[in-house]
């Protein structure tokens, strides 16, 4: 091939001065891919934690039956035809049944702080683990991104189900006993208790956003450095090659 | 080649690999300095050649250099790339920028 266009050469220049730039620039691309897999580690967790909320939830309710049934405690009603009588769950019982299913709770509600910590953290552009590809193969790693941050998303929302049906529980307790608490004996204590109920399934509502807006926040950045990268490399042809991608 | 469109990250290595060598270099350091195959590195060797972005060395044939097209393309790709993704971080490696140097060089009487 004959020397290109007769114009002067360029000689190599000092290593240090240019090679940042690109391999820099490869680095996020690996990142983009790491931060996918990392944002599906991430919803796997949450999916499990969600699970195992519910798992500690209901066992906690098995435990508060055992316990009921070892120290019950008894809890008369004055109504009009006279007093009934029931036996509840004793209160040093919930301080056993509890703390499973807060912990598990609190575990998932940290996954998701992390994970948008992330989102908003420069680590993006963090080095890599391993050596250089032969092939970084943008394109292919873009879609993978996509792929697992899609199945991330999909799996988080998944997780929602057995949380929903977790504080449907937690709600539910919220409201017999807030309800008995407040307004003893009283009928418009099943309408207290409606309310409260609903009060304590509305906790899951801001974990939802947060899982939201965390996943869908991840697809964003993916989706602009995709487009981004795209409209660079038709510039780059269009300039340099005189060709479109 | 008709219908290949080559993918910007390897442009970018082999551009860089040249750029980053103290002068031009034989095919071989090239291609290891890049990080791709040979196949690879022959094609879009190829590319970069046709297109005057990277030329036989005036003083050995057997060594490349970037030409002036070279220089510009290099610094496009780079510059976009980073722009997209952030400061470069490599381990070890000082960004040009900081450094306070980074545009081209060319031999002193060739520009």
């Amino acid at each position: 091939m004959p020397p290109a266009g007769g114009g002067p050469r360029m000689a190599g220049r000092p290593g240090r001065e240019s090679a940042s730039l690109a391999p820099g620039a490869i680095v996020g691309v690996r990142s983009v891919l790491e931060r996918a897999r990392g944002v599906k580690r991430r919803s796997n967790r949450v999916s499990w934690l969600a699970f195992g909320f519910l798992i500690a939830y209901y066992g906690g309710i098995v435990v508060l039956s055992l316990l009921q049934s070892v120290d019950p405690v008894v809890v008369t009603t004055q109504t009009a035809n006279g007093s009934s009588t029931m036996t509840s769950w004793p209160t040093w019982g919930y301080l056993i049944a509890s703390p499973p299913a807060i912990v598990v709770l609190a575990l998932l509600v940290r996954e998701l702080l992390l994970g948008r910590a992330e989102l908003r953290s420069t680590s993006a552009a963090g080095p890599p683990a391993g050596g250089a590809d032969e092939s970084p193969g943008w394109t292919q790693q873009a879609v993978e991104a996509q792929q697992l941050l899609t199945s991330a998303k999909n799996e988080t929302e998944i997780a929602f189900l057995p949380l929903v049906f977790g504080f449907l529980g937690v709600g539910e307790i919220v409201a017999i006993e807030g309800a008995e608490l407040l307004l003893p004996g009283d009928p418009a204590a099943f309408f207290v208790g409606l309310g409260l109920g609903f009060l304590g399934m509305a906790l899951v509502w801001p974990l939802y956003r947060l899982a939201r807006s965390w996943i869908s926040g991840n697809q964003a950045v993916l989706d602009r450095q995709v487009r981004e990268v795209n409209e660079l490399e038709q510039a780059f042809l269009a300039r340099f090659t005189g060709t479109s991608a | 080649m008709i219908g290949w469109t080559p993918d910007l990250f390897v442009l970018a290595r082999l551009l860089d690999a040249i750029a980053s060598a103290p002068g031009p270099e034989r095919r071989t350091p090239l291609q290891q300095r890049a990080g791709v195959n040979y196949t690879v590195f022959q094609r879009y060797l190829e590319f970069l050649m046709r297109h005057e972005m990277v030329a036989r060395s005036p003083q050995d044939a057997d060594r490349l250099e970037l030409t002036p097209k070279g220089v510009e393309a290099h610094r496009f790709l780079t510059d976009g790339l980073r722009r997209i993704f952030g400061t470069p971080v490599v381990p070890g490696v000082e960004p040009a920028s900081a450094t306070g140097r980074g545009g081209p060089v060319t031999r002193p009487g060739t520009s």
